[in-house]
């Protein structure tokens, strides 16, 4: 009877923790599985996508509220949308993900590990707060800035928070403090860490080497410098062919003011 | 078919020669190296590549980069980087590692932004950051005007509430306001003996602005101490529509792209009235027609080509006040009124690559009259001027600038003014004015601008010349100028600036009645030393000497009136500190001054009526959440100097007291101390953004008085205060409807 017992302990004990395992193998393939998603709306700048992906991570906190990671990937996909919501003008959508993608934000910015990343996404969706509504400046430009600042001193080579800084050097009007000539300095810092950086983990993040070389493309237009914005925007299609904002948008652009140079 | 072994052999052979060829085709070439500069430090951040490839690098913090091509034969590689000279290497490759060592020749400033001046603040970093339209619109107590939110700054001192610029000691005249090339005298609403109070100029129309108290180029003539360059925005690329309403005026401001990237339009229209100011915080029993105005500011702006542009800016502005004044010999309402109309055409293009040109027409009228007791008088004036500017660019370091300008300024005084300034009253003594004076200036300017003299890369330099000749007066001056600045590092300079300054003193003095037609132009020199240290982006320092040496400035003579024997000087030190500390943003100021003049009716060199000893700015804002920010503006001047009335002895045959005066501006007024605070409120009303705020202004409701009126035997003297000198409380809200 006592061997019987034993036994039974242990297959139960076997059987749990195979479930357990089993499902934590699931809880990570449908986070990567979102997460490669994202990668692809990211590419396409899809907003069904995004919306997509955004379900699956919420998904996946609600079994598991703890996951900062999936938090962290969901707040990106809002961040996302956001973005999207701007240049489609469309108000419901930004209302939509605004104060949510902000209080996400705040949780990732006070976890011990994904903290710098946390600050520079709450910095990016501040940023669109700011393009939504040109009066927000006043208050959360500032606060842009400090949110770099922070993350910046946790992890001096966080890439995003220099691509972050850089947009909005790009975008703030001189009269306002902004500046190519800096944003070009931190889009070629953000490139710099890029290209020296190794990626152990699939789903850490891990977002924005595009986006640098299509930022540095667009800074680089803009003062005319157009070989480097050339070579950065090819160099972003030789790493992703279908990145779309690249493809469509930037690079036939920059092609039409060198032909018409 | 019988196929032999060695027949075998040769095809394996040939297809494992052809293999290998393959790989070694593909086989990637490595490129790598360091980026330095000319002092052999390195270059972080470089973008390295191949010249029409993909592939390239970016170097790191220590100027090393590396990357892999599969390019074969000969290619260019490129190194490009802000703040220096692209750079072109021819490199053969056939597989074999290259090592290279990037030398990249600094620019120290692009010349299109070199501005080396000893006295400069812009809007635009390059030419110093220090204030931003943020800081205009924010800054409590400043009515988002831009004037008001530059006396914010060193160097400008606090006499008053008005918002004329009293520039280092000097009179307001001294400091012209160009907006788009073209000079604009009066720029003022509600200009009184005290002079104007708020800008005529939206600070929303405003793309950029260049502020100098001393030092500045000879593209700027005709200005003795300082000048505003105003530039107007161009083209507008989203529809945007703003309401604004506060206790002191009504706005609106809308922004329409017609034709994209092709034609934009954008209007400013806004009507002050003070009434329900006055209402709230007391003040209306001094008003007989509460301070109102009306003003629209608007331009087209029409881009031809890439880089061709023209533009159509105008301003529209009126205004009128009634305001009960006492003096020791009259009790009466002082009534003012102003119209001013500005339009100015201007043209920019690119006419080759290395030639910029700007030019300009404007035209302006202003009318303005001023009666109280037998005062009843009419200014008149006009002003057509036009100006070309070209700016060469010899070679990445060395510019050339030069250009004409050409004004012609007419000047009406009609009316009766009192014959004695101690007695207004309407049955005093008065004299009939009926006065012209017309004036062509023409002139010519040119300006060599070095990023690198002597091969200093460090070292830059702006010298050049300007020649004014007023025709009708038979007047030249030549003004040589001169500056240099030294990057002592990436964040520190150092600049001496250099130059003679004339300005044509005030139309009225060439009145042949009681002036001098034959004034010739004042004499200022300017000596300005400076220091500047950019800590961070949000943390810059500058501290500047100068001395400034007067002559030639109109003084009274009992034979020809005027002549210009008058002279004086001004020597001080100004300190700015900008910062960001645990998200407390703003600027503190501090200006000490030391002038003296003998001029118009001084009897000998004594302190200038602008002689503000100390003068500090502490401006602070604070984000106490993202819809709520605090701000505060506080201001400490030495109270100004006036001619005091020591006694007065009575007239009987005009039965009136006359005043004894002292010595000329041996007294001074109280200190000037004054705190306001602002709470702002930001957030979306029907997803419309909103702006409201409260102001209280003067809260601590400290007598600043604009000066002194007098019982009718001058036995005793009561303070005048300014219109807004008490404490007060400002309600206003902005909403933004259509775009972003």
């Amino acid at each position: 009877m006592k061997h019987l017992i034993t036994v039974t302990i242990l297959f139960t004990f076997i059987f749990v923790s195979l479930n357990i395992a089993g499902s934590k193998d699931e809880t990570t393939q449908t986070l990567k599985d979102a997460v490669a998603l994202t990668i692809k709306a990211n590419l396409y700048y899809d907003r069904e996508m995004f919306e997509q992906a955004a379900n699956s991570f919420e998904s996946l906190l609600k079994n598991e509220p703890s996951n900062k990671i999936a938090l962290y990937h969901l707040t990106f996909t809002e961040y996302r949308l956001l973005e999207i919501s701007l240049s489609k003008g469309n108000e419901d959508l930004f209302d939509k993900y605004y104060e949510k993608s902000v209080k996400h934000a705040e949780q990732i910015s006070s976890d011990k590990i994904l903290s710098s990343e946390g600050k520079t996404l709450l910095a990016a969706i501040y940023m669109m707060k700011i393009a939504n509504s040109p009066f927000s400046a006043v208050t959360l430009s500032g606060t842009v800035h400090d949110l770099l600042d922070d993350a910046q001193k946790l992890q001096p080579k966080n890439p995003r928070s220099y691509i972050i800084r850089g947009i909005m050097k790009f975008n703030t009007p001189s009269m306002f403090g902004g500046s190519k000539e800096d944003a070009m300095k931190n889009f070629n810092k953000a490139i710099s860490i890029f290209e020296r950086e190794e990626i152990v983990d699939s789903t850490a993040p891990n977002w924005g080497y595009l986006e640098s070389l299509a930022w540095l493309g667009r800074v680089n237009t803009a003062l005319e410098n157009y070989e480097t914005a050339l070579y950065a925007y090819k160099k972003a299609l030789n790493v992703e062919p279908n990145f779309m904002w690249v493809k469509m948008n930037l690079l036939p652009n920059l092609q039409k003011k060198m032909n018409g140079k | 078919m019988k196929i032999s072994l060695s027949k075998i052999f040769i095809v394996v052979l040939l297809f494992f020669f052809s293999a290998s060829m393959q790989i070694i085709s593909q086989q990637k070439t490595i490129i790598e190296g360091t980026v330095i500069n000319s002092s052999g430090n390195p270059i972080p951040y470089v973008n390295i590549f191949l010249l029409d490839k993909n592939e390239g690098s970016t170097s790191d913090d220590d100027g090393s980069f590396f990357f892999r091509t599969t390019a074969r034969g000969e290619v260019i590689l490129m190194a490009s980087s802000v703040g220096y000279e692209k750079q072109e290497k021819k490199l053969i490759l056939n597989g074999d590692k290259i090592e290279l060592k990037i030398v990249l020749k600094e620019i120290p400033i692009k010349l299109k932004e070199l501005v080396v001046t000893g006295s400069s603040f812009g809007s635009e970093k390059e030419k110093g950051l220090v204030i931003s339209r943020i800081d205009i619109v924010t800054t409590p107590g400043g009515a988002a005007d831009i004037y008001q939110a530059l006396k914010t700054l060193p160097g400008l001192t606090q006499v008053s509430e008005s918002a004329e610029l009293y520039v280092r000691g000097g009179d307001p005249i001294e400091t012209v306001t160009m907006i788009d090339g073209a000079a604009l005298y009066h720029p003022f609403t509600f200009e009184s003996a005290y002079g104007g109070l708020f800008s005529n100029l939206s600070q929303s129309v405003v793309k950029g602005m260049y502020f100098s108290s001393g030092g500045f180029s000879t593209k700027y003539g005709n200005a003795l101490s300082g000048v505003l360059d105003i530039e107007t925005k161009n083209q507008t690329e989203n529809t945007k529509h703003q309401i604004g309403i506060s206790m002191a005026n009504i706005s609106l401001t809308t922004e329409l792209p017609l034709i994209s990237n092709k034609l934009g339009a954008y209007l400013d229209v806004r009507q002050s009235f003070t009434k329900p100011i006055f209402w709230l915080n007391g003040g209306n029993d001094r008003m007989v027609v509460a301070p109102i105005s009306g003003n629209a500011t608007g331009g087209l702006v029409y881009s031809y080509s890439n880089t061709g542009r023209f533009k159509l800016f105008g301003i529209a502005s009126k205004d009128e006040q009634g305001v009960k004044v006492e003096r020791a010999e009259y009790n009466g309402i002082f009534n003012g009124n102003t119209k001013n109309y500005f339009l100015n055409l201007t043209h920019s293009n690119l006419l080759t690559e290395n030639i910029m040109t700007k030019s300009s027409v404007a035209y302006n009228t202003y009318s303005n009259s001023w009666r109280l007791g037998s005062l009843d008088l009419e200014k008149t004036e006009k002003v057509y001027s036009t100006r070309h500017d070209f700016e060469f660019t010899l070679s990445p370091v060395y510019g050339l600038h030069a250009g004409i300008d050409a004004e012609f300024r007419n000047t009406n005084f009609v009316g009766v003014i009192p014959q004695e300034e101690y007695d207004i009253r309407p049955e005093g003594n008065i004299q009939v004015i009926n006065a012209g004076f017309s004036g062509s200036r023409f002139g010519f300017y040119s300006e060599l601008i070095s990023g690198a003299i002597f091969g200093l890369s460090d070292v830059s330099f702006t010298g050049g010349v300007r020649y004014d000749v007023i025709t009708q007066l038979k007047v030249n001056w030549i003004d040589p100028r001169a500056a240099i600045a030294y990057k002592i590092n990436e964040s520190s300079s150092v600049r001496f600036g250099w130059g003679i300054y004339h300005q044509l003193p005030d139309p009225k003095l060439f009145r042949s009645d009681d002036g001098n037609p034959n004034l010739r132009a004042m004499n200022a020199e300017h000596f300005i030393l400076s220091f500047d240290k950019n800590f961070s982006d949000f943390n810059s320092f500058r501290v500047e000497v100068y001395h400034k040496k007067y002559k030639d400035l109109p003084k009274e003579n009992s034979l020809v009136n005027f002549d210009n024997s008058g002279f004086g000087f001004a020597n001080g030190i100004d300190l700015i500190l900008k910062s960001n500390i645990a998200g407390i943003d703003g600027w503190i100021s501090y200006g000490y001054i030391d002038t003296k003049r003998n001029w118009m009716d001084f009897d000998k060199d004594v302190n200038s009526s602008f002689d503000i000893t100390h003068n500090i700015t502490l401006v602070a804002k604070y984000n106490i959440t993202n819809s709520f920010q605090i701000g505060m503006n506080a201001k400490y001047a030495t109270g100004r100097p006036f001619t005091p009335i020591n006694g007065s002895v009575f007239n009987a045959a005009n039965n009136l007291f006359e005043p004894i005066y002292g010595l000329t501006n041996s007294a001074r007024y109280p200190d000037y101390k004054r705190l306001d605070i602002r709470l702002t409120y930001f957030d979306q009303v029907f997803d419309y953004p909103v702006i409201a705020y409260i102001e209280g202004l003067n809260i601590f409701n400290i007598n600043n008085i604009f000066g002194y009126t007098y019982t009718p035997d001058y036995s005793k003297r009561e303070d005048i205060e300014s219109y807004f000198g008490r404490r007060m409380v400002v309600i206003g809200a902005m909403i933004n409807i259509g775009g972003v």
